[in-house]
């Protein structure tokens, strides 16, 4: 486990010389590359998520390509299309972007359903088909979506289902005032990704990827995540709930959560944590709970209090 | 005091005639009156009529009573003492204790409880509670022997559950229960929390440094106790015995002060610029490793 922490950190904090302020945006993208997910940011524009991208790809000496999605993108856009080639009269496969490590799709709400399916479809197989030739895509691979929170007409919102695709969400957000102060001061002479150098390689991820898989979830501990995740079905505010594939990214992530901090076992305050990052946008809240203008972080977090931690034998209050 | 008097008019109450109009007079009115009074106030009483003194006479051997002896006077009753004899008439002597030694006829007995009843009650069985005493202080400290050698005797990974347990019963004593859905950390965090914000003076900081440092290492044993694959290594238990051993005295300290503090508040009633003992849940994770 000592490695992963190393490994992480070392991730961390070279991608911090970039984005200013964010750590904890920064940690939840590294846990969604750790565990083999995908991740979906959530964000006003210009707060840093391309930069984020790029700079997690030059630090791990990884390709990385951006779909920038708009309503008229076509299926092959992203995966790649055969070109005829007249002179050897055979078809040549040029590969789409999606067939990087690091994949920034910019504002994917933009694209139409059958785009949005293709990628996500992309993302769960890993591979890419084109007539009936399978091209499998290079690990390690991690798709960063990235929606804008405000509706704009003419987006084709990502339904819950697919949604449930992707292991966690993450805002940046605005920086606060020293930082984005720091921001200017730093991009005065040269932007700072010019100069990031990588700090690891695509087999050390590969490893970690499967090291984080041995951390122990003691019985009482799966148990409580099961309950969170039934808890979120069972309450009255909520239409839609959040489905198994939730109890088991928010598993996998507590489980790469304890391994970035050094741990090999899994404790409830990991579970508390990323609770509403792995499921959060996995609920939809009914018409009722909307209209009160609650959101899902609100009804997590009543969830968590409500629920009470597993803890051997301790009889509480 | 006067035996000159006319007669009371007929339709006036002799009590009231005699307190408010005459304002003189002899035994009967006073006793009378007094009675009256007593009466008014909730106190049983009764008036005596009988003689009081009398002249001795040597060569028989007995007392010479004549109707000057004659005298009115009032007895009061009072709850375990019985009928208690009072002078109202002024210029009368007040009543000879001895007197009332002679044998009194079975109606006006005493009740039993007399002084010697009293006195019995002043100090009851001294010497039975001291034996008690020194057979609790024994208990306890036999208990105390039996108690830390079965702790000896247990697993660590039992023991730093076991402890960690005793350490939430006394932060419910302060104030700080366990709620159902803490973590360990964030229990952890407010006990903490408390004992900072309790270093207020030099004396209290004497008592109460390193207790944060402790209180983190037993929580640190109960997680790895409870949600750690191998089970804790035997040669710790020694450790966290003594640890909670000194973190138990510090906690009785704070105890103590809270108490005092929640007295003082009930007294003075200001409020205390120190800490509330019942604090905010702080999200302690920050994945404590």
């Amino acid at each position: 486990m000592e490695k992963v922490k190393e490994l992480t950190t070392k991730l961390v904090q070279n991608i911090e010389n970039v984005i200013i302020g964010k750590r904890r945006a920064i940690q939840l993208v590294v846990l969604g590359l750790i565990c083999e997910g995908h991740v979906l940011i959530e964000d006003v524009p210009g707060v840093g998520k391309t930069m984020l991208a790029r700079s997690l790809a030059r630090s791990l000496d990884c390709s990385f390509s951006r779909i920038q999605c708009t309503p008229d993108m076509l299926p092959s856009d992203i995966t790649g299309v055969e070109i005829f080639n007249q002179a050897k009269a055979t078809f040549k496969f040029l590969p789409g972007p999606i067939l990087n490590q690091i994949v920034l799709a910019d504002e994917i709400n933009r694209a139409t359903p059958k785009t949005q399916s293709a990628l996500l479809e992309a993302m769960q197989e890993r591979q890419v088909t084109i007539s009936g030739v399978t091209h499998p895509i290079p690990v390690p691979f991690i798709v960063l979506a990235t929606q804008n929170p405000i509706e704009y007409e003419g987006t084709f919102p990502l339904p819950e289902a697919q949604l449930d695709r992707f292991m966690v969400k993450v805002s940046i957000g605005y920086p606060g005032i020293t930082e984005e102060m720091a921001v200017i001061e730093n991009q005065q002479l040269a932007h700072p990704i010019e100069s990031i150098k990588p700090v690891t390689n695509a087999k050390n991820i590969l490893e970690v990827q499967k090291i984080i898989r041995t951390v122990f979830i003691a019985e009482a501990v799966k148990k409580y995540i099961v309950e969170i995740t039934q808890e979120t079905r069972a309450a009255d505010t909520v239409y839609l709930g959040a489905s198994p594939r939730g109890s088991l990214a928010l598993a996998r992530a507590c489980q790469a959560w304890a391994a970035m901090y050094g741990r090999d076992f899994v404790i409830p305050d990991d579970v508390k944590l990323l609770a509403e990052a792995t499921l959060g946008h996995r609920i939809i809240l009914s018409s009722s709970a909307r209209l009160q203008e609650l959101r899902t972080g609100d009804l997590i977090r009543d969830i968590l209090r409500k629920v009470p931690v597993p803890g051997g034998d301790f009889r509480s209050e | 005091y006067t035996l000159s008097l006319p007669a009371p008019p007929a339709d006036r109450d002799v009590a009231d005639y005699f307190l408010f109009d005459l304002q003189t007079g002899y035994c009967d009115y006073y006793a009378t009156s007094m009675v009256v009074l007593a009466r008014a106030v909730g106190l049983p009483s009764r008036v005596v009529v009988g003689y009081v003194g009398g002249q001795y006479d040597e060569e028989n051997n007995q007392y010479l009573v004549s109707e000057a002896d004659a005298h009115t006077w009032v007895e009061v009753y009072f709850n375990g003492y019985g009928w208690i004899p009072f002078e109202p008439t002024a210029a009368r002597n007040l009543i000879d204790e001895d007197a009332l030694s002679l044998p009194l006829p079975p109606e006006l007995e005493l009740p039993s409880q007399t002084s010697e009843a009293v006195g019995q009650m002043e100090f009851p069985g001294s010497e039975v509670s001291l034996g008690v005493f020194v057979l609790l202080i024994i208990g306890m400290w036999f208990w105390n022997r039996i108690d830390l050698a079965r702790l000896q005797h247990m697993d660590t990974t039992s023991l730093a559950l076991e402890i960690y347990q005793r350490l939430f019963k006394y932060g419910r004593w302060v104030g700080l229960g366990h709620h159902k859905s803490d973590t360990l950390y964030e229990f952890n965090q407010r006990l903490k929390n408390a004992f900072s914000s309790l270093e207020t003076d030099p004396r209290r900081e004497k008592m109460l440094a390193g207790g944060e440092i402790e209180i983190s290492q037993l929580t640190k044993y109960a997680i790895l106790a409870n949600y750690s694959v191998r089970p804790l290594g035997e040669e710790l238990s020694g450790d966290i015995l003594l640890i909670w051993k000194r973190l138990r005295i510090r906690m009785r300290y704070v105890i103590w002060i809270s108490a005092w503090k929640s007295l003082g508040k009930k007294i003075f009633k200001r409020e205390n610029k120190d800490v509330q003992l019942n604090l905010i849940i702080n999200g302690a994770a920050d994945g404590k490793g």
